[in-house]
This record gives structure tokens, C-alpha cells and sequence, in this order.
């Protein structure tokens, strides 16, 4: 036994069921099978005998066939029924055996065969039997001495496994069912494969050849290859998760600027569109770190690139800005770190002119636009290029919260706008509503300032700190430039930004001509240009013969104190502190003392004089009056160096003021407010010097040549440009930045 | 029982009796299993014209899919070489668990063509398989044996690299309705050769 390796053990179980009904019946009931048992002599005991399975040795290979052929051989004594053969083999489980075979396996065969008929049993002594299979478990126990120990392990498992399958819907009717051959009916094979099974008459299938017949028919296939998806069937939960969502930035912001759009050079793009994207990508992260961790919200890495100098406005290859990412991606604390300690324009537009809230809205980040709003500069009318509003943007795309949102966008319109403080001369000032934040322009400001159409046009916004006054054009965003005013001073002068303090003033337009200024007759334009012009007496701007501050020390006297009173208005009575205000404060240490006289005098011809109004605003015209013919009346001073030969080894630089009205070009040194040179248009001609650092002055007539040093070159040029007549008004200098419209 | 898909044909008469020379009637002994010719019709009523499948031609059948043993390896492909151990395989595959007796209740449309078998779903939107003709090895019709008399499909096919095959088992909806799916496949196997004989002798 030991020695034939190539056999193989094996015990086999056949099982017929009583009656046809037990196939069909759910329960299982060990009475409705019947199993073949063989009895053998029990060793010594020549009288007891005990049941055991039938086994054999089969050969390896076709292992069915041999148990069938095994099975068939037994049962044939059995029964004169043909149909008794059995139907299949089914493999049932493997057993470890005991004693001589120790260790070694042995499976159990299952084979089914006929419902039992009616034909008396053959009985042959020796050969195995039917037996009830419930009377057999009945007896059957591992220890039982009826039955050979493996044979009731088997039959043990053999009760339980028939449980099982009767558990399992169909399964006892298919074990018991027709062998294969009874229910084949139809088989079609596939000429190409005639090697497969016996082959036809000389190995052709209608003159063919199996592979002759098999190209043919690969001939005919239409797919040259077929890729089969691998987790099709394989049952996996289809769900509908996105893993990433990419969308166009740009969607929404209408058509681009096409001239800016260039094809990127051949080398580029022909890496393949991932390297070039890839390649893009890391270039953008280099270059824009800013931008990068705005659009990733780290505030620790922003803090650190504001404190080193990045600047919150520039904008990246795709035209955004810091900031717009931020919203953009909904990042709250990146947002207010770059409003904040940034100090970002909360209206900044990116490239495609949408604006931080656009974004934030159309993102539907609620809390971003609360943030966004709260900023006192927002412009919570702004549009995008589109003519949209934040809110229509939100509404059109309703992404996250967005109905949050809409609320807060909707509540934003009824809250009062912030308001900015323009002064006059007089240091009074009027509030003004910012409807649009710090894009309300100036001529949006001057219609808040609720002059009447008469008077607005003599006036205009300037913006002016301790050393620097400039004039803002009707489109200008005077807060845009508050903002900016530190940038504007380096810009334009050497001074220290820091110590220039910015206030938006109401102030006479330096292009008013004169003509027109001498038929105002508003008492309210009077009064404002009267203040200016008191203003810039006292401040030395109005270099003037000493009999003409006199006089006008006289005027100014009559419209403070009113009427002359002997007792009141004595000598005394012009101390320096009132003389500060009525006489230009280079002259109240120097000469003033010495015109208290003179001035009283006038005074008192003047309150005395019958020919003369004492209505206010007649008071104030007089003053003016006397203002219009000093040369540096309604100018606009600029600061500049000139650099004189004092003697002919070195040269000494004179700080000047450079004033430039209707009428000409005036230089004042700025210590002494002394008038240097006073010429009017038509007697000199001038040139801006390279890079907009310097201007020089020719004027033939006086023989005069000098350059005058400043980096407001560049805006002095153009005014003088302007008001000598040689720009239309119409033409617009694409360059003003600043001012002087 | 079954639609015909785009028909255009001139003389379905003919091309009907074309498929019966092809087809040889045998006898219901195993031994009378026609492993050579292509159809082995035990079935003796279904007479029905199945055919009128022109090379331009498919036919479609309603089935209901069983399941499928697929990627088994060569070496055991082999010992599925005579039908009977393609039905017993398929027997003890459905004992162990490993395929179902009965099948699903959707139905899905079995189509056959020269180009091989496509089954789909009803509506022809999502194809479940696709069994190009020159990969079908064999098609066995046979009785389920559960008593209710269902016939089952089973198609045995190759992997391009024939390293591979794969079984697949449909229920019909009939014992006529099987007869005649395997009368189309067989006629199909015929028709190309037939075709192109015609084709090469021009």
C-alpha cells in the first residue's frame, strides 16, 4: 500500500434518497437517505462484525471517472436497475486517518445516485448494503463499536454537511440530479478549436484547416484589441465622490484681453502639457511666495513674507494679487492678515478687474465677505467688468454658503457708509459719505460736498500733507492715494514719508483763470477762496511789497474785528499774536512791528470809509481783490533746488518754492520766502531734464538760463504744459498719476 | 421568442436551408454527440427557422445570466475538453458555492452575430460581455436538472493567448429558444467560412 505513490485513498459516501419527495423538502430528515455500508469482520472477534464506508485506491488524474467506475462496479450486484449508477462525485472533505495511515489524509467522496426503486434488493453476503442513514446515526458515535472509527468520523460529518446543504436553496435537488450525460442537449463547438476533443475526418472542417478556420474568423473581429475593465462586476460601491475639481479661474470674468495672451515658445510646450503646467506651477510657487501661501492660508509664512518686504499688490503671471487667491479659496485669517498687517486695498482689482469680494462672494465664503465688508474702505457697489455686483455674482453660482452670503450682502446695503473729512483752509471740514469706499472718486466726493453747480466748478480735492500739495483730477480716488501717500512722498521728494500726514482739502482749482474768479459772486465760494487766500498770505506764499501786506493786514483787521474802535484797537493791541494773524509769518518778527501803525491807520480809514461795504463777503471780494495781481496768486507750489555759483570757487544750493499759476512760473526761496524770479508764460521757454529729475528754464527776454532740481519735474512741466495753453483740456496725459487734471 | 436584429436578407429560404445542410441531425446517444459538425440537435422540435442570419445579420434572444468561472488556467481548460466535464465542472462549481443554480431575474439581450455573442442589457446600453466568434470554443445547451426543466447556456472561451478560458452560463427561457441560439452560433461558425470561400473564389 505504501509503496504505489500514485494511489490514492479515498472513502466515498453513496447516498440515494428514499423518495423523490425528500428532495424538495427544506428540512433535513436523515430517514430520507439511505447509505451504502460494508460489513467486515471485526478482528478477533470473528462473530461481531462493523460497518464501514467503501474505499479504494484511485489513480491520480480523472478522479471522478474512477470513483463512478468504483461505485458503478459495487452497486451493479445490488440491483438489476441500470439507472442505479452513480450521478456524480462530489468531493465532501478531507480526513486525517488514524493507526497504520497516521498523518496521512484521505478525502471523502460523495456520490448521489437514483431515488431507491422498488425492485426487490439483490442481496449477496459480503457485499455492502443500503441502510437507513437515520438508523445508522442513530447508533453512530466516535466510539461506537459498530462502526470502524474513521468511518464514523465520516459518517458524523457526512449527517452534519447534508444539514448544511439542505440549508442552501437547490443545492439537495442538483446533488441529486440528472448525471450529465442525461441532460446534455445541444453542443456546438467551434471548428477553430477542433484540436479540442476528437478530431473530423482528416483533422478538416469543411476544407479547412482549425487554423485557417480560426484566422478567418479573427479576420472578421472587429476590435484589434480589447481591454476588459478589470473592477467591472467586481461589485465595488460606485460612488459619485470627487476626488478633484479644477476649475477655470478665469470663468466668469468675460472675454480676456487677447493682446495679452501669448503662445508660449516652442521648447515649452514641447515638453508635454503636464511638464509645462508642472514646470509653471513650481516657477509660480518661486516666484509669488506670497501669493502661494495666501492661496494655502498660511498665516505664519505670510506674516513672515510681509515683515520681508512682499508687497500685497503685485500681481502674479495671471494678474491676481495675494488677496485674490486668499478669497478665492476661502482662506479667512490669510485675508485679514493681508488686510491687516498688509494693509491691502480691500478693493483691489486683479487683472480681469474682479475684486477681492467678487471673489469671496462667488465662492460663497461668508465669513471672508463679512470681513471684507467690515473693511472702512470697502466698495460694497463695486462691479467686475461684467457690470456684476457681489451679490449677483453669489447668487449666480451658489457655492457653499452662499445664502449666508447673499444675507450679508443684502444687510451690507443698509448699513451708513463710511465717511472721510475734507477741510478747508479755515481747518473746518465737512463729512463726506464714501459710497464706494476708497474708489469714490473726486468728483463723486466734490458732488457730497453739497456746493452748488456754480460754485463746485471754482474747486477741486487736493490732497496735501506738511510739505506736499497736490491737486487730484475729477477721476482720482483721493483715498486710494491716503493710502498710498508714504509711496507718493518718496516718490515726489526727499523727505520722510513718515512725517507727512495726508488730509484731502477743498481748494481752488489752479486752472481757474482769473477772469472767471473776479465775476464769482457766491458768498459761499468767496468765503472758501477767501480762506485759501488768507491762508497762504500768512503762510509767505504771496511775496508782495510791504505798502500791499499792509493793506491787506488792514482788510483782514476790518473782517476779524469788525468796525475800527479808537479805544479798543490801539497800539498795543496788534501784539504778536495778532499779528500772526493778519501779516505772513516771515514778516510778523522782522518788520510787522514797525507797520502796526500803517496798519491801523488803513484800518481805521477803512472801517470809516463810506464808500465802502461792510457786508462780509464784499470784505473778503476786497481782499482778493487785492490778491490778484501778486504774482504767485492761486499757484501751486512745488519744492526744487537751484544751484547757484556764489563765487567762483563753490556752489551753493537754494532750496526754492516753484510756483506755477495761470500766469506763469514764480521761484521762491523757501526760507525767506523771498520772490527769486517771477516769469510769465510767453517769456521762457522749458525743458524736463532726463528721468523727470530736473527742469530748465530759458527765457530769453531776461537772459535768464537755470535748472531747477526736483523730482516733481515731472508734474511741474506738465502744469506749466497745461496752464500756458499748450494741452487742450481735452487731452489727457495717459501718465497722471497724480495730479493736475 | 426572439427578435431579429437588422435583417436583410433577400431570400431567407434559402439562407435557412443553408444552415440545415450544415447542421447534422444526430441521434440522442452520447456517443452520437457531434463534436466535429457543428450543431448536434437533439432536440427534434425545434424546427423553427432560427437562421436568416446573413453575415449582415445578428439575432437576439432574451437570457438570464447565471454566472461565470472565468481565467480558469490552461490546465484545466484541457480536462474540459468533452462536454459532459464541462457540465460536471460547471455541476460542482454550483455545489461549492462558487456558481449560482439559478440566475438573476434581469433579463439581458443575448446577441449573436458573425461577429460571436454580445449580451447586453435590455435597453442595449451597457454590453456585459462580449464574446468575439473566434475565442468561443464551445456552446453547450443542457437541462439545469432541477426539475423545473430549464435549459442553461454554457460557453466555453479562450483568452487571446489561449492560456486561458472562461465559462459562462445563461438560462433560456426555453428548451426552443436554446435549440435555436445554438442553431445561430453554429450557422455563424459556418457563414464565415462559407462568405469568405465565396469571396476568395471572385
Amino acid at each position: 500500500m505504501g509503496n504505489e505513490d500514485t494511489l490514492e485513498d479515498v472513502f466515498v459516501a453513496v447516498l440515494r434518497p428514499k423518495n423523490q419527495v425528500s428532495l424538495s423538502s427544506k428540512e433535513y430528515r436523515a430517514k430520507a437517505y439511505e447509505i451504502l455500508l460494508k460489513e467486515v469482520p471485526l478482528e478477533g472477534k470473528e462473530k461481531k462484525r462493523k460497518k464501514v464506508l467503501l474505499a479504494t485506491k484511485i489513480k491520480a488524474g480523472d478522479k471522478s471517472k474512477s470513483i463512478l467506475d468504483y461505485v458503478d462496479e459495487t452497486i451493479k450486484p445490488l440491483s438489476s436497475n441500470q439507472s442505479c449508477a452513480g450521478k456524480r462525485v462530489v468531493h465532501m472533505k478531507k480526513f486525517i486517518l488514524e493507526g497504520d495511515n497516521e498523518g496521512k489524509e484521505a478525502s471523502l467522496f460523495v456520490v448521489p445516485v437514483s431515488v431507491k426503486d422498488n425492485s426487490k434488493p439483490v442481496h449477496s453476503p459480503g457485499s455492502p448494503s443500503f441502510y437507513c442513514f437515520h438508523d445508522i446515526m442513530r447508533v453512530c458515535s466516535e466510539t461506537s463499536t459498530h462502526f470502524c472509527s474513521i468511518t464514523s468520523k465520516m459518517l458524523l460529518a457526512l449527517d452534519k454537511w447534508l444539514a448544511e446543504q439542505h440549508t442552501v436553496p437547490h443545492a439537495i435537488p442538483a446533488l441529486f440530479r440528472p448525471a450529465p450525460v442525461e441532460r446534455v442537449k445541444t453542443n456546438v463547438s467551434n471548428p477553430a478549436y477542433s484540436s479540442e476533443g476528437k478530431l473530423s475526418d482528416e483533422g478538416l472542417h469543411m476544407g479547412y484547416t482549425a487554423l485557417e478556420i480560426k484566422s478567418k474568423m479573427m479576420s472578421l473581429e472587429k476590435a484589434d484589441m480589447c481591454i476588459l475593465n478589470p473592477l467591472y462586476g467586481s461589485d465595488l460601491q460606485y460612488t459619485n465622490r470627487v476626488d478633484k475639481v479644477i476649475i477655470n479661474p478665469y470663468f466668469g470674468l468675460g472675454a480676456p484681453d487677447y493682446s495679452k495672451i501669448q503662445i508660449p515658445k516652442r521648447e515649452k510646450w514641447q515638453h508635454g502639457p503636464n511638464c509645462v503646467t508642472e514646470d509653471k506651477d513650481h516657477q509660480w510657487v518661486d516666484d509669488f511666495p506670497l501669493h502661494r501661501s495666501a492661496l494655502e492660508g498660511d498665516t505664519e509664512l505670510i506674516s513672515k513674507l510681509l515683515d520681508s518686504g512682499f508687497s500685497v499688490k503685485q500681481l502674479d503671471n495671471d494678474h491676481w494679487a495675494p488677496i485674490h487667491y486668499a478669497c478665492w479659496h476661502g482662506k479667512v485669517e490669510a485675508t485679514k492678515l493681508l488686510l491687516e498687517k498688509g494693509n491691502c486695498n480691500p478693493n483691489l482689482l486683479n487683472g480681469q478687474l474682479s475684486s477681492p469680494l467678487h471673489f469671496a462672494a462667488r465662492g460663497g465664503h461668508a465669513e471672508i465677505v463679512q470681513l471684507l465688508l467690515q473693511h472702512p474702505e470697502i466698495d460694497r457697489h463695486i462691479e467686475d467688468q461684467q457690470k456684476r455686483s457681489p451679490l449677483q455674482v453669489c447668487e449666480e453660482n451658489k457655492q457653499n454658503e452662499w445664502e449666508e452670503t447673499v444675507k450679508l450682502l443684502q444687510q451690507a446695503n443698509s448699513k451708513p457708509y463710511e465717511k472721510v473729512r475734507i477741510y478747508r483752509m479755515d481747518g473746518s471740514y465737512r463729512s463726506v459719505e464714501l459710497k464706494h469706499g476708497n474708489n469714490t472718486t473726486v468728483q463723486q466726493i466734490m458732488e457730497g460736498m453739497r456746493l452748488s453747480q456754480e460754485t463746485q466748478q471754482y474747486f477741486t480735492i487736493w490732497i496735501c500733507s506738511e510739505n506736499l500739495h497736490l491737486q487730484l483730477k475729477p477721476y482720482h480716488k483721493p483715498l486710494q492715494h491716503l493710502r498710498i501717500w508714504t509711496e507718493i512722498v518718496t516718490d515726489l521728494t526727499v523727505l520722510d514719508p513718515q512725517r507727512e500726514t495726508p488730509q484731502l482739502f477743498l481748494r481752488r482749482d489752479v486752472r481757474l483763470p482769473l477772469e472767471i474768479e473776479k465775476k464769482v459772486e457766491d458768498p459761499l465760494a468767496i468765503l472758501i477762496l477767501f480762506d485759501e487766500a488768507r491762508h497762504c498770505l500768512l503762510k509767505g506764499f504771496f511775496p508782495a511789497p510791504d505798502s500791499k501786506l499792509i493793506t491787506l493786514a488792514s482788510l483782514l483787521l476790518q473782517i476779524i474785528y469788525g468796525n475800527y474802535e479808537s479805544k479798543k484797537h490801539k497800539q498795543g493791541f496788534l501784539n504778536e499774536e495778532n499779528l500772526k494773524s493778519i501779516v505772513p509769518i516771515s514778516k510778523v518778527k522782522s518788520k510787522a512791528y514797525h507797520w502796526t501803525n500803517r496798519i491801523l491807520h488803513e484800518y481805521k480809514a477803512l472801517s470809516t470809509s463810506e464808500g465802502v461795504s461792510k457786508e462780509m463777503h464784499h470784505l473778503q471780494r476786497l481782499f482778493l481783490q487785492n490778491c490778484w495781481d501778486i504774482p504767485t496768486y492761486g499757484a501751486a507750489f512745488f519744492t526744487g533746488q537751484v544751484y547757484t555759483k556764489a563765487s567762483a570757487s563753490n556752489h551753493k544750493v537754494i532750496r526754492v518754492y516753484v510756483g506755477v499759476n495761470t500766469k506763469g512760473l514764480h521761484l521762491m526761496n523757501m526760507e525767506t520766502k523771498v520772490l527769486l524770479i517771477s516769469l510769465e508764460y510767453s517769456t521762457f521757454i522749458w525743458q524736463l531734464g532726463h528721468a523727470d529729475q530736473y527742469f530748465q528754464i530759458h527765457s530769453g527776454d531776461n537772459k535768464m538760463n537755470f535748472i531747477v532740481h526736483t523730482k516733481q519735474a515731472g508734474l511741474i512741466v506738465k502744469l506749466l504744459m497745461k496752464l500756458s495753453g499748450q494741452i487742450t483740456p481735452n487731452e489727457k496725459g495717459v501718465t497722471d498719476k497724480y495730479a493736475y487734471g | 421568442m426572439f427578435r431579429k436584429g437588422k435583417k436583410r436578407h433577400s431570400s431567407s429560404s434559402s439562407q435557412s436551408s443553408e444552415i440545415s445542410t450544415k447542421s447534422k441531425s444526430v441521434d440522442s446517444s452520447l456517443g452520437g454527440l457531434s463534436r466535429s459538425s457543428t450543431v448536434a440537435s437533439l432536440d427534434t422540435d425545434s424546427t423553427k427557422s432560427s437562421g436568416n442570419n446573413t453575415s449582415e445579420t445578428c439575432t437576439e434572444f432574451r437570457v438570464k445570466y447565471v454566472g461565470a468561472i472565468e481565467k480558469l488556467k490552461f490546465d484545466m481548460s484541457k480536462t474540459l475538453q468533452e462536454p459532459l466535464d464541462l457540465i460536471n465542472y460547471i455541476d460542482a462549481a454550483q455545489q461549492d458555492g462558487k456558481l449560482p443554480f439559478v440566475p438573476g431575474d434581469e433579463e439581458m439581450v443575448f446577441v449573436v452575430s458573425k461577429y460571436g455573442v454580445k449580451v447586453a442589457s435590455l435597453d442595449q446600453c451597457n454590453v456585459l460581455h462580449r464574446h468575439p466568434l473566434y475565442l468561443i470554443v464551445r456552446m453547450l445547451c443542457y437541462d439545469d436538472g432541477l426539475g423545473a426543466g430549464k435549459n442553461l447556456l454554457a460557453l466555453k472561451t479562450a483568452d487571446t493567448k489561449q492560456e486561458e478560458c472562461s465559462i459562462w452560463v445563461y438560462q433560456c427561457s426555453s428548451s426552443e429558444q436554446a435549440q435555436s441560439i445554438c442553431k445561430v452560433l453554429s450557422a455563424s461558425f459556418d457563414c464565415v467560412l462559407t462568405s469568405d470561400k465565396s469571396r476568395g473564389s471572385e
